[in-house]
């Protein structure tokens, strides 16, 4: 097909992705009732992997346009739900939520749903976590959610896959098999040691042959499609997609295509095994070269060809979801998938290793103009102008990508955090991300995380004496309830902190235990560190944790509100304890004098001491008390983080009104070095000298930094030289993580309306730059309608 | 010519310091806008500048008219106007401060504060590996830096001898001895050229060109590196004859580079912020091609031109 026909082609699957309400499926959940009957009795990861076999067995198949094939679901933008985690939940809800907006549900589903609920009401994770947290340390977790300490998701994280793509494209899963199958004769099932690891490796064989099955189905579904194909260039684009599929996963591709349809095939069924985060594409621009290379040599493909053919493999990516609980999409559009796709970054003998590909996958990306795959730059001084420039290119269309990684403190970090397990340096150079912000090793880790936790809420329930002012609940320890010094509410503070913190990690590590029912066969058998020791990533398969344990939300706002009471009512007693806590508890309504006087106080990001180093004392307070139990559940070190993905929302939807200004219910600041909306009013490099002071990026295992930028600063290759020197300065100060997010038109429009949350916003006029809110209307209507012309 | 010395020049009068500058010459700059001008530029884009005392700024889009600086201004300054809307009577304001803590909706600020040289280079070195990372470093503007001279040599020595590159922003309006004094310390001069006819200039600014252009001559002369600024205002000094004087006399003296800044109506709000009457009445904003024809006809002249 030529690529101008092709052109079109992406356009119309875009566009049918994008206008497409997603649809539950509630096949998988028929076929794990049915599976569950058929093998009871037998051991979990039997369990598990007989149900992957049904799936790929029996489960409803399409093929429409996009010359990638298959789908996680029956439907085009179709969702499972996994009851085994939670499920008690779905009852009471109307809508099913994805990261692609609500839908509705049918009666069929609904009955399904009912069933669903039946049998894992009390066999699913959450619930038997919960239960025995109760029995062992007497605290109802549900309880202590619903007050915003803590992020109920954190308590049901699976396993995911984190596939060690090169070895896998060179062996294909046949290749696997054999490996397992020689692992396997080793064994003599008679003896103690061995009889899990020969069950394991029966469970894993059982899932890398019936994706091969699956395959094979596919492959005979598009020659049945071929043979009743009027039209003849469709019937050969269906020949040789049944070609692919014959061939794909089972063996090494033979081409470029066939790379992108096996790579496909490993994320489409990781997401039928668990959800969330799972299979990431990774390093996808390094494992994929080789067949790039061998094409281009051999002239069978052009640049325009493989751009395209990432677009479509982009667009199966954006069309992923899984059908979640409702606060994973409490602020709707930010919800994500979170399927990393790292660019740039270092060869293992520390060269650059940005090839053509980390060219053309932004590029793809710039023409998909979808959030999903999240791009990352691996920042290091060795990358090329010409590929910086290109990344700028992409931030001005304002979607935010790529984020830029700090290569040599991730490097550190790993050599820091797995030392002691005796990681070599070239496995500390093959990074990814995954989850939010968080490094991994490539191939070789698995990735559990613990709880987001809710900084500010301490501060809340110490002023309070340990009870949640918005439920009137007693959670907390007693810590009195006068301060007569800054000191004292300091380790009020820190009292409610650290009984939470311990609470927390104790529940993970219970939690995770109870994980150990559901283990990930499929998951596992990507990884070779678990085929060597025959064992499942739950069991601690994987060679390192890139775990995160407890993940500090909301720092920033518990400093601001500790520097504003420190400053009014300690230090110049503008007002007294009681006053400010009558403010807060009625959401300064009357009290507009006090919430202007919180709001005036100093706040972080200003590059102001004051403020800053009380934010830093609070990180320095948070991984000390992590380092009291530095370990997983497997004895493995994990690293505390800073970040917020998207609980900032619901964390702050279960949190008072605040002494830095916040009003009650709303979110809390995002990321975990970013700076409260509105407030870092001294501009981009106060707030980076600012982000890089307060957390030590090596010895927390990530930090988080957004940065709003109107794309005006950009313009021209001077504004991007400029830009670029910003965000080495950032790198050179030992940050970690940035990301740009460009100011589009719609922003400028609410920055109208509000003002106040946009005090910050720094935009170009003409030869110089002024705070947008301090224009007038006429001029701001202007800078907005540039700004949409921009944008298009 | 009015001039002034704060203190011997170890404090000084200052309304902004801007981080992050990117357009104020080379590379990520801090900008430290220092108060006072000897002209009064009907355009001028900062006319809290103008003035070398602190004075008050009201934001009336921000104004919820709470009427708190009613109350608590003892100077009578701030008044009710006929429609019940808020009025300062500028010649009663002595720019306290009061108002500006009891407004709770931040609409009122005063601009320009006396700080200490010191103080400014510390702010200034907060942001000093962001100038290496670009080639950056600081830049002096107004206002007119010049106007207090011993406070910006003092700021001069102060940046350079922490290793930064300096840029002075200014008008040139200045007795010769003084600026050859400050040009000592300063990297890059950026030099504003408003009009190139005597007449016309001293209607527009209020002061004659023959100074400020001899300066040019003089800077060439010692040679400074030098990049001439021209505010580009729509049939105020776009014509061809004044264009074509401009490239004459720049390309003469073997300037290399010149900046065209066209007009933009950011001045008009602060004018009334101020509570002063905007002299330049409706001049409309500049086209893009018209723009681009200036800078045609200057490149012309084989100058290296550049729109800010
Ligand atoms: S600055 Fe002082 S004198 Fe001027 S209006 Fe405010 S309170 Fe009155
Ligand atoms: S105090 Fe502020 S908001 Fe209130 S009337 Fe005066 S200027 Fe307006």
């Amino acid at each position: 097909m030529d690529t101008k026909a092709m052109a079109e082609r992406i356009n119309r699957e875009r566009e049918e992705l994008l206008s497409t309400a997603p649809h539950m499926d509630t096949e998988r959940v028929v076929f794990q009732l049915e599976s569950y009957k058929e093998t009871d009795g037998m051991p979990a990861e039997l369990r598990r992997a007989k149900l992957i076999e049904k799936m790929c067995n029996e489960k409803t198949l399409f093929i429409d346009n996009n010359p990638i094939v298959g789908t996680v679901t029956k439907y085009k933008v179709g969702h499972y739900p996994f009851p085994e985690y939670s499920c008690r939940w779905m009852k009471k809800q109307t809508e099913f939520c994805g990261h692609l907006g609500s839908y509705g549900k049918t009666d069929e589903d609904a009955e399904r749903i009912e069933r669903a609920i039946e049998y894992w009401g009390e066999r699913n994770t959450y619930y038997k976590t919960r239960k025995t947290v109760l029995d062992v340390l007497g605290e109802d977790i549900n309880k202590i959610s619903a007050c915003g300490v803590w992020a109920e998701d954190s308590i049901q994280a699976p396993m995911i896959a984190n596939p060690d793509y090169p070895n896998l494209l060179k062996a294909g899963l046949n290749g696997i098999i054999a490996e397992v199958e020689e692992e396997r004769g080793k064994l003599n099932p008679g003896d103690y040691e061995s009889f899990p690891k020969w069950q394991f490796y029966n469970a894993v064989l059982i899932c890398l042959r019936a994706v091969i099955t699956l395959a094979g189905r596919y492959a005979r579904f598009a020659r049945d499609m071929a043979e009743n194909e009027r039209d003849p260039e469709r019937k050969e684009e269906l020949e040789r997609i049944a070609e692919r599929c014959e061939w794909v996963p089972a063996n090494r591709p033979r081409t470029f295509h066939e790379a992108v349809q096996f790579v496909w095939f490993l994320q489409m069924i990781s997401w039928m095994e668990t959800a969330v985060l799972t299979c990431i594409p990774a390093r996808f621009t390094q494992y994929m070269y080789p067949f790039y290379k061998e094409d281009k040599e051999k002239g069978i493909i052009t640049d325009e060809e493989v751009t395209q053919l990432l677009q479509l493999y982009f667009i199966k990516i954006q069309g992923l979801g899984e059908y979640v609980l409702p606060m994973r999409t409490f602020s709707g559009s930010s919800a994500r998938l979170a399927m990393h796709l790292v660019l740039g970054g270092l060869t293992p003998d520390g060269k650059d290793a940005t090839n053509e590909l980390d060219f053309l996958v932004l590029e793809a990306h710039k023409r998909n103009m979808l959030p999903e795959p999240l791009t990352n730059l691996f920042y290091h001084n060795k990358l090329s102008e010409d590929f910086l420039l290109k990344c700028v290119d992409v931030i001005r269309t304002g979607i935010g990508q790529p984020a830029f990684y700090n290569t040599d403190v991730a490097i550190q970090q790993n050599l820091f955090h797995h030392g002691s397990e005796g990681i070599t340096l070239e496995e500390a150079r093959n990074l990814t991300i995954w989850g939010c912000v968080q490094n991994a090793v490539c191939g070789c880790s698995d990735t559990l995380w613990e709880g987001f936790f809710n900084m500010p809420k301490m501060l809340e329930l110490a002023l309070n004496n340990g009870k949640d002012p918005l439920n009137g609940r007693q959670i907390g320890p007693q810590n009195g309830s006068s301060f007569e010094s800054y000191q004292e509410l300091h380790e009020a503070v820190k009292k409610q902190f650290e009984h939470f913190f311990s609470l927390l990690r104790s529940v993970n590590r219970i939690s995770w235990n109870v994980m150990r029912d559901i283990p990930v066969p499929w998951a596992s058998s990507l990884n070779p560190e678990c085929i060597r020791k025959g064992k499942d990533l739950h069991e601690g398969g994987a060679k390192y944790s890139a775990g995160s344990s407890t993940v500090a939300v909301g720092t920033v706002d518990l400093a601001n509100s500790l520097a504003a009471m420190k400053k009014l009512v300690f230090e110049e007693k503008k007002i007294t304890l009681e006053q400010l806590k009558e403010a807060l508890a009625v959401d300064f309504k009357g009290f507009e004098e006090i919430l202007q006087m919180c709001l005036d106080a100093p706040k972080y990001g200003n590059n102001d001491a004051y403020t800053d180093s009380i934010t830093k004392e609070w990180y320095d307070i948070f991984w000390h008390k992590h380092r009291e139990f530095p370990d997983d559940f497997l004895g493995r070190p994990i690293k505390p983080e800073a970040l917020s993905v998207t609980t900032h929302a619901f964390l702050g939807s279960n949190t008072g009104a605040l002494p830095n200004g916040r009003k009650a219910r709303t979110a809390i600041t995002d990321a975990s070095v970013s700076a409260q909306p509105g407030t870092d009013t001294h501009g981009p490099t106060a707030l980076i000298n600012s982000a890089a002071q307060v957390l030590d990026c090596v010895r927390f295992g990530a930090n988080h930094f957004n940065v709003k930028f109107h794309p005006s600063a950009l313009e021209g290759l001077e504004g991007a030289r400029k830009f670029l020197a910003l965000v080495k300065t950032y790198m050179d100060l030992g940050g970690y993580h940035i990301q740009f997010n460009c100011v589009g038109a719609d922003k400028l429009k609410e920055a109208q309306f509000h003002p106040e949350d946009y005090r910050d916003l720094v935009v170009r006029v003409a030869g110089f730059s002024a705070f947008f809110i301090h224009l007038d209307k006429p001029l701001q209507d202007e800078i907005i309608k540039r700004t949409e012309l921009k944008l298009d | 010519m009015e001039q002034v010395s704060g203190q011997g020049g170890k404090s000084g009068w200052v309304f902004n310091i801007q981080r992050y500058s990117i357009q104020d010459g080379p590379g990520i700059r801090t900008t430290v806008f220092l108060k006072g001008c000897p002209l009064t530029c009907h355009w001028c884009s900062n006319p809290e500048s103008q003035a070398l005392h602190p004075e008050l700024l009201y934001f009336d889009t921000q104004c919820t008219g709470c009427r708190k600086c009613l109350e608590v201004c003892l100077n009578g300054a701030t008044l009710l106007g006929s429609d019940g809307e808020i009025v300062i009577d500028r010649k009663l304001c002595k720019a306290c401060g009061v108002c500006v803590d009891a407004c709770l909706s931040d609409a009122r600020i005063i601009s320009g504060e006396l700080r200490a040289v010191d103080d400014v280079v510390s702010v200034v070195e907060k942001d000093s590996l962001f100038y290496r990372n670009s080639n950056g470093g600081v830049t002096f503007s107004g206002g007119e830096p010049t106007y207090q001279p011993a406070f910006l040599l003092e700021l001069l020595k102060g940046c350079q001898g922490k290793g930064f590159h300096t840029c002075l922003d200014t008008c040139g309006y200045t007795q010769w001895s003084v600026l050859e004094e400050i040009l000592e310390y300063v990297d890059l001069v950026l030099f504003d050229v408003k009009h190139m006819d005597p007449e016309r200039h001293k209607k527009l600014t209020g002061v004659d060109n023959r100074l400020i252009l001899d300066n040019v001559k003089q800077i060439v002369g010692m040679g400074k590196k030098i990049i001439i600024r021209v505010p580009l205002l729509p049939g105020v000094n776009d014509s061809e004859g004044n264009i074509n004087a401009l490239g004459n006399f720049t390309s003469n003296l073997s300037i290399k580079r010149l900046d065209l800044l066209p007009y933009h109506r950011l001045g008009v709000k602060k004018y009334e912020r101020l509570g002063v009457d905007y002299k330049l009445e409706e001049v409309p904003s500049f086209k893009k091609e018209e723009v681009e024809s200036v800078k045609k006809l200057l490149t012309g002249f084989g100058l290296e031109v550049d729109i800010v």
